[in-house]
């Protein structure tokens, strides 16, 4: 049952980290605000006609049996499930057509979709929800929270599905061996010097054929924003001003973080844009044991649990905690935290919020807390993560750990959502050593406070 | 009878003639509109057909290409093409880069696009690491694109332009890209320059794009004029074609391109037929018009045509009224004649009129029976003529309009095939470049000896167009297969001549291919080289179209055939099991190739709508002729009205009644035979009056003698009965009056000479009418007798007027009334009496009044006395004779003999006022 539950999941979560970590590259230019309406035709025969609520949520994120069970216990309200698809979402937000529930990560979009004015207040919902409990949220829930200028704080716009400490570092035993390199500490978290460092030893060449990887982001071996941000949130870094208004990646903690990556790919620690592995994620090449250290969240053990190879070897793998910067602090904040948000143009936010509840808080979440495909939201539901193996318990030791340090949230300019994609631009020719660091820094800045401005501009003419 | 309708309706030569005539043209009209309608008719339905061949053609064609071209699109965003711009080129090391621009370059190359289908290719890179190329496809190099990414149009607003209409054909104006803010952001002047003219490139262009969905945007700028490979060279002018997008937007139009940008909306289309049809998958429509009607041929030259002809049938039935007529009134003519020649001699002897010349051929039938012979050749004539000239003219026009279609048929198959074959083509190409197939035989030659062994596949299943394969097989140079898509275990299966293995590396169609199913079908070959190990390698890769490849381009209701110039078949598709009755052949090369097209089109249902239409005509023509049956009995009728007038009449005439007349006003035949009549029975009838009078006039006065001479033997009678004979009782008075007078006896003279008087008035003169004053003097010979008798018992007064004295009375009329009134009025009177006798005229009528002053009679008896005054005189004889009234009914009796109605007798009277006797009579001064 978990493997056909698995394969799905393991397709929407890899892409929706990516998502998350590519950013929504087109929605910045969008100059329209959510006109959006959830008119759906059976909407809006009111009495006796059942609401339908269009819900933006991967197959397989939400069942058709959860769909009926739900429809079977509320027949006055349809769930119509709609596939995640970011330009056609883009394209509903501008003609007003949008669900009434939208998938979106907590730590890329929300400030923006709040600042849009797309997502819909939900405080005095929970707090008058019998289902759903403030005081049960774990910390990790704050990132649903903005109040205009900073993320954690202000109302609640959401709720994650479920979440991860999306910086903890997977390794695989068996490729420390072949390298012969000690594995590290599970307890205590190494700086990213020694990561790299260690990367740079689990990296095996034979002749101009890598025959073993030393570490990978989610996506490629290769920096990306989340990465830069989570660096520079250990080392208390903000790039950008109280009002996000400016942004400043010249900081010099950026080019240290960044080096970091620059040195990994001219020293092939995983599959990059210059060696051109064919491989579409790092964890492709994890679960085929030709990466020794991954640095992915929580969630990977669902994966691991379900991979028909992996699973016979689960022994192997194990979860480390998120490394801090070199003289910063430890934090493990996660890296995307999808959920949902409510649109506020919706026709029927009580229907709409009845499915949320039940959604986030009901029956589902529990459901997903037992996976362990992700951590909950709630603390009542962290001890129904899976303990039952060594593996489990293994890893559900160290997530304990890294919970206690998942309180603060990486940087995410709201008025700079393609802020990965700009990154990633401006790294490629230093990739390829066409490009200093520092002059890709000084464009960087360039490209991003022109987005801002744009952005702002936009979003305060409205 | 004076109903002028029936005067002018006579049946007279020249209305016969009008009437038929008028038939003729009448039906003429009728047939005339049917056959108008039928050509109509037939128009529609062959015009309706060649419309959907034509569209569907165009459809096919249309959704072929649209199949090729996002197949191409597909294949363009495939790892194959589209990784080049991903991969970092702007950064990557000069080597790199060349090595794999110039693979790519020879993989676009090897694609042998058209440029009837695509002129210009872009590949345009997310940013500055990528590189952003485009391909002319008359061109074998690439043309790099220094500034132009994804970013700096995303910057210029233009992404979204492209994204929103992502795989939809789009025809983009300067309007399109109006609002992008061009300047402050393009610092550089090249970069802006380079926008500029990427844009004006686009302008006006038919273009499609992917919308930059996978991190590389490819825009195809395609021919303006795509779609008119999807029409034969030459075509009907009265066709149009266009095609509109998702937006409604027209993208193309078979009509001139200035046509294009001037109604870039929609041509209006009054009068015209005009087809939409949705080119799905594809969000386009096709739009078909028929800006002009067809004709079969010029309807005016079929309206001159009917015109003819109607003149013509009018001229014929006018003469065959005109001489049938003629024969048909011959006898009618010699019958007035006769009737006229006899009419107008005085004699009134007449002559038969011989009855032989009705006896023979055509006259032997009646009036009627003519009438409607002849208003049913009226008819029938047009009729027949008019159903053979359509069955002629029309059936002549059905066929040349269907060759015309069936040749229509075939050059847009022609097209279509053509079309088909470049799918196949581009598909064949496209297959050859492609990564899998390509490292398929590379690592298949590595494995060299044992490949055979190897059952690896060549994982295609989403290669683009690929669907529209049946199989595809790969061949080594000696023509033995290695590789098949199906049967993959089984290569052995497929086998091939070595002949078709040919020196060429365009690929190419052969013919008599039998595929593994045993079916001949058309199959084409591309020879593949590829570099291994440092030499050229060969194989041939076949593929097999699927089943469907061809038939879906085949016209409806007809039979394809393709073979080559040797005769070999090479496709056949017959959809009917028997063969068509109704069916033209077709036959054709098709061009730029070594096959030839026979379509055997069957046009059974025109035929079919013809012959219904024949059945309908004979219908019409059955009716028409019932009808002209229903008319001719009326006018015949009508016609005849008066014949049968005449003939009524004349048999009244013939049972003697002469009184009867016809009024009929007609100058014509029957007028005269009428008139003729009508003078006959008016001569006749005067005649037979005359007599009659006379012959009356002698019965009525040998009635009147024999009555008076019975009323005069009566009184003879009588006196006989008394055994006197009046001569000798007069001559005796005579004697006695002699002696008296002699003896000096006045009184007693005088009473005998007034008796003598009397007698002698009573023998004398007959009994007809004496003058007044001889009856008057009767009286006062009588009364001078009673006054002698009876003294002073009464006094008689007379009262007449000179001028009344010669008017001439019946005789012994007062007498007996005076007489009355000494009997009755005055008996018992001593003296004082009178009598008196009054005559006087008035209004043409003589009163003649007598009247005593005598005891009268009470009512009942006046009334009584009255009646038996008129009361028959048998019964006044047989009644008693107390009353005197046998003497009044006698009066009045021979006064009615003379006056019949026009006399009158009353008697007036009541107790002791004495009693009136009142005559009147007309004067008659005689």
């Amino acid at each position: 049952m978990k493997k056909n539950f698995a394969k799905p999941f393991v397709l929407i979560l890899s892409t929706a980290l990516f998502l998350s970590a590519c950013g929504n590259a087109k929605t910045t230019t969008d100059n329209n605000t959510a006109g959006g309406t959830s008119a759906s035709p059976a909407a809006s025969a009111n009495n006796g006609a059942p609401v339908t609520v269009r819900f933006n949520m991967g197959d397989g994120e939400i069942t058709k049996d959860q769909i009926k069970e739900f429809e079977t216990a509320n027949p006055t309200i349809k769930i119509q499930r709609e596939d995640v698809d970011t330009t056609k979402l883009a394209a509903q937000l501008a003609t007003g057509e949008a669900p009434d529930i939208i998938r979106i990560t907590g730590v890329n979009d929300l400030p923006s979709y709040v600042i849009r004015g797309i997502a819909m207040d939900l405080t005095k919902y929970i707090d008058t929800s019998t289902v759903i409990k403030k005081d049960d949220f774990v910390s990790a829930v704050n990132v649903y929270r903005f109040d205009g200028k900073v993320q954690g704080q202000g109302p609640i716009y959401g709720i994650p599905k479920d979440f991860s400490s999306d910086f903890t570092i997977w390794i695989n035993k068996k490729l420390f061996a072949t390298a012969g390199v000690p594995i590290p500490s599970e307890t205590v978290p190494m700086t990213y010097s020694q990561l790299f460092e260690t990367a740079k030893k689990l990296t095996i060449k034979n002749g101009d054929t890598i025959t073993q990887y030393g570490l990978s982001e989610g996506g490629k071996g290769e920096a990306d924003l989340p990465f830069l941000m989570e660096y520079l949130l250990s080392k208390g870094v903000r790039l950008s001003t109280d009002d996000n208004g400016k942004i400043d990646f010249t900081k010099p903690e950026v080019k240290q973080a960044l080096q970091l990556w620059v040195d990994g790919v001219k020293g092939n620690y995983g599959p990059n844009l210059v060696n051109q592995d064919k491989a579409g994620w790092g964890g492709e090449v994890f679960l085929a044991d030709k990466l020794a250290m991954y640095q992915t969240g929580y969630w990977f053990s669902g994966l691991l649990r379900g991979d028909e190879k992996a699973k016979t070897h689960l022994d192997d793998y194990v979860m480390l905690p998120a490394p801090v910067a070199d003289g910063g602090t430890r934090v493990s904040p996660t890296g995307s935290a999808t959920g949902a948000i409510i649109n506020k143009a919706t026709k029927h936010p009580n229907e709409a919020w009845k499915v949320y509840e039940w959604f986030f808080g009901g029956k589902p979440a529990e459901d997903r807390a037992k996976s362990g495909w992700g951590v909950p939201a709630y603390k009542h539901l962290l001890a129904v993560i899976p303990q039952e193996t060594a593996f489990d318990k293994k890893t559900y030791a160290v997530l304990q750990d890294e919970l206690k340090y998942s309180g603060k949230f990486i940087e995410m300019n709201p008025y700079l959502l393609n802020g990965d994609t700009l990154l990633k631009k401006q790294l490629t020719p230093v990739y390829f050593g066409k490009a200093t660091l520092d002059d890709a820094m000084i464009a960087l800045n360039k490209d991003a406070n022109k987005i801002i401005d744009e952005a702002k501009n936009v979003a305060s003419s409205k | 009878m004076a109903n002028p309708y029936f005067n002018k309706l006579s049946p007279t030569r020249r209305h016969i003639i009008i009437v038929s005539v008028l038939l003729t043209v009448l039906a003429q009209i009728v047939l005339l509109t049917i056959g108008l309608s039928y050509v109509n008719n037939i128009n529609h339905s062959v015009q309706d057909k060649r419309e959907t061949n034509v569209s569907n053609q165009f459809h096919k064609n249309t959704l072929t290409q649209l199949g090729e071209l996002s197949n191409l699109m597909q294949l363009l965003q495939s790892p194959d093409f589209s990784d080049f711009f991903k991969s970092s080129m702007n950064v990557r090391d000069v080597l790199t880069v060349t090595q794999q621009k110039n693979d790519l370059l020879s993989k676009l190359n090897d694609l042998h696009l058209s440029t009837k289908m695509v002129q210009r290719i872009y590949f345009i890179g997310s940013d500055m690491n990528q590189l952003s190329f485009s391909k002319d496809t008359d061109r074998t190099t690439l043309t790099e694109l220094p500034n132009l990414r994804m970013d700096m149009l995303q910057e210029n607003n233009m992404d979204q332009v492209f994204l929103k209409d992502n795989n939809r054909l789009t025809r983009y104006s300067q309007n399109d890209f109006e609002y992008i803010a061009m300047g402050d952001q393009l610092d550089m002047n090249n970069e802006r320059a380079e926008l500029y003219s990427f844009i004006n490139g686009l302008n006006n262009k038919l273009v499609i794009s992917n919308g930059n969905v996978n991190g590389v945007l490819v825009i195809m700028e395609l021919n303006n004029d795509l779609f008119r490979s999807g029409l034969p060279d030459v075509y009907s002018g009265a066709y149009q074609f266009s095609i509109l997008n998702h937006k409604d937007e027209l993208i193309w139009s078979s009509a001139d391109q200035q046509e294009l940008a001037d109604n870039n909306t929609q041509t209006k289309c009054q009068k015209c037929v005009e087809l939409k049809k949705e080119l799905s998958p594809y969000p386009y429509r096709v739009v078909f018009k028929q800006t002009s009607d067809f004709v079969l041929f010029s309807k005016k030259s079929i309206f001159s045509a009917f015109i003819a002809l109607s003149c013509l049938t009018a001229l014929v039935t006018f003469l065959i009224s005109y001489f049938y007529t003629k024969k048909i009134f011959y006898p009618y003519l010699v019958l007035t004649k006769k009737m006229q020649n006899q009419a107008r001699s005085d004699e009134l002897i007449l002559k038969y009129i011989s009855d032989e010349w009705i006896k023979k051929g055509i006259n032997s039938l009646t009036l009627r029976t003519k009438l409607i012979m002849i208003f049913a050749i009226a008819v029938i004539i047009p009729t027949l003529s008019d159903g053979f000239l359509y069955s002629q003219v029309l059936n002549q026009a059905v066929q040349n309009q269907m060759e015309e279609t069936v040749h229509e048929v075939g050059e847009f198959m022609n097209v279509s095939i053509l079309n088909r074959m470049d799918f196949m083509n581009q598909l064949i190409n496209q297959l050859s470049v492609s990564r899998q197939l390509q490292g398929y035989l590379t690592t298949q030659q590595d494995s060299s000896g044992s490949f055979r062994n190897i059952k690896s596949t060549i994982n295609l299943s989403m290669f683009p167009g690929l669907n529209e394969a049946n199989y595809f097989v790969l061949f080594d140079s000696s023509g033995q297969s290695f590789y098949s898509s199906i049967f993959s275990n089984n290569p052995d299966m497929f086998t091939i001549e070595k002949d078709y293995l040919a020196d060429t590396d365009a690929p190419y169609w052969i013919s008599g291919y039998t595929d593994v199913f045993n079916h001949t079908t058309p199959a084409i070959i591309k020879r593949i080289n590829y570099w291994h190990k440092g030499s050229i390698t060969q194989s041939y890769l076949l593929l097999v179209p699927r089943d469907s490849f061809l038939t879906e381009v085949g016209p409806m209701e007809s039979t394809v055939g393709i073979k080559d110039l040797q005769g070999k078949p090479i496709y056949s598709f017959q959809p009917y099991s028997t063969k068509q009755l109704n069916s033209l052949l077709w036959s054709g090369q098709i061009p730029d190739t070594q096959w030839q097209l026979s379509i055997e089109y069957s046009y059974e249902d025109i035929v079919l709508k013809n012959s219904q239409y024949y059945y309908r005509l004979l219908l019409i023509i059955v009716l028409i002729l019932i009808l002209s049956i229903v008319i001719s009995f009326i006018l015949a009728s009508f016609l005849l009205k008066p014949l049968e007038m005449l003939k009524r009449k004349m048999m009244i005439v013939g049972e003697g009644d002469f009184s009867q007349m016809m009024s009929y006003s007609g100058k014509n035949e029957i007028g005269e035979i009428i008139r003729s009549h009508n003078y006959m029975v008016q001569r006749l009838n005067g005649v037979i009056h005359e007599n009659m009078k006379i012959m009356e006039e002698n019965a009525n006065n040998k009635l009147r003698e024999n009555e008076l001479l019975s009323l005069k033997t009566l009184a003879e009678l009588k006196m006989l009965q008394a055994q006197i004979n009046p001569h000798f009782l007069y001559n005796t008075l005579e004697a006695i009056n002699m002696r008296s007078m002699k003896n000096g006896n006045s009184e007693i003279s005088l009473i005998i000479g007034s008796l003598a008087e009397m007698f002698r008035y009573s023998v004398n003169n007959g009994v007809g009418k004496v003058p007044l004053a001889m009856e008057l003097s009767h009286v006062q010979n009588y009364i001078s007798i009673q006054q002698i008798r009876f003294g002073e018992q009464f006094i008689y007064e007379l009262e007449v007027p000179e001028h009344l004295t010669h008017i001439a009375v019946v005789k012994f009329i007062l007498q007996p009334i005076v007489e009355n009134c000494l009997k009755h009025g005055l008996s018992g009177f001593e003296e004082g009496g009178i009598i008196r006798i009054k005559v006087l005229d008035k209004d043409k009528l003589l009163f003649i009044e007598v009247s005593d002053n005598g005891i009268g009679m009470d009512k009942d008896k006046v009334i009584q006395v009255n009646g038996e005054i008129l009361n028959s005189l048998e019964n006044q004889n047989n009644g008693y004779e107390n009353h005197g009234g046998i003497g009044l009914s006698n009066v009045y009796h021979r006064l009615h003999l003379f006056y019949k109605e026009q006399v009158t007798m009353k008697v007036y009277s009541s107790p002791m006022k004495g009693t009136t006797v009142t005559i009147s009579f007309p004067l008659s001064q005689e």
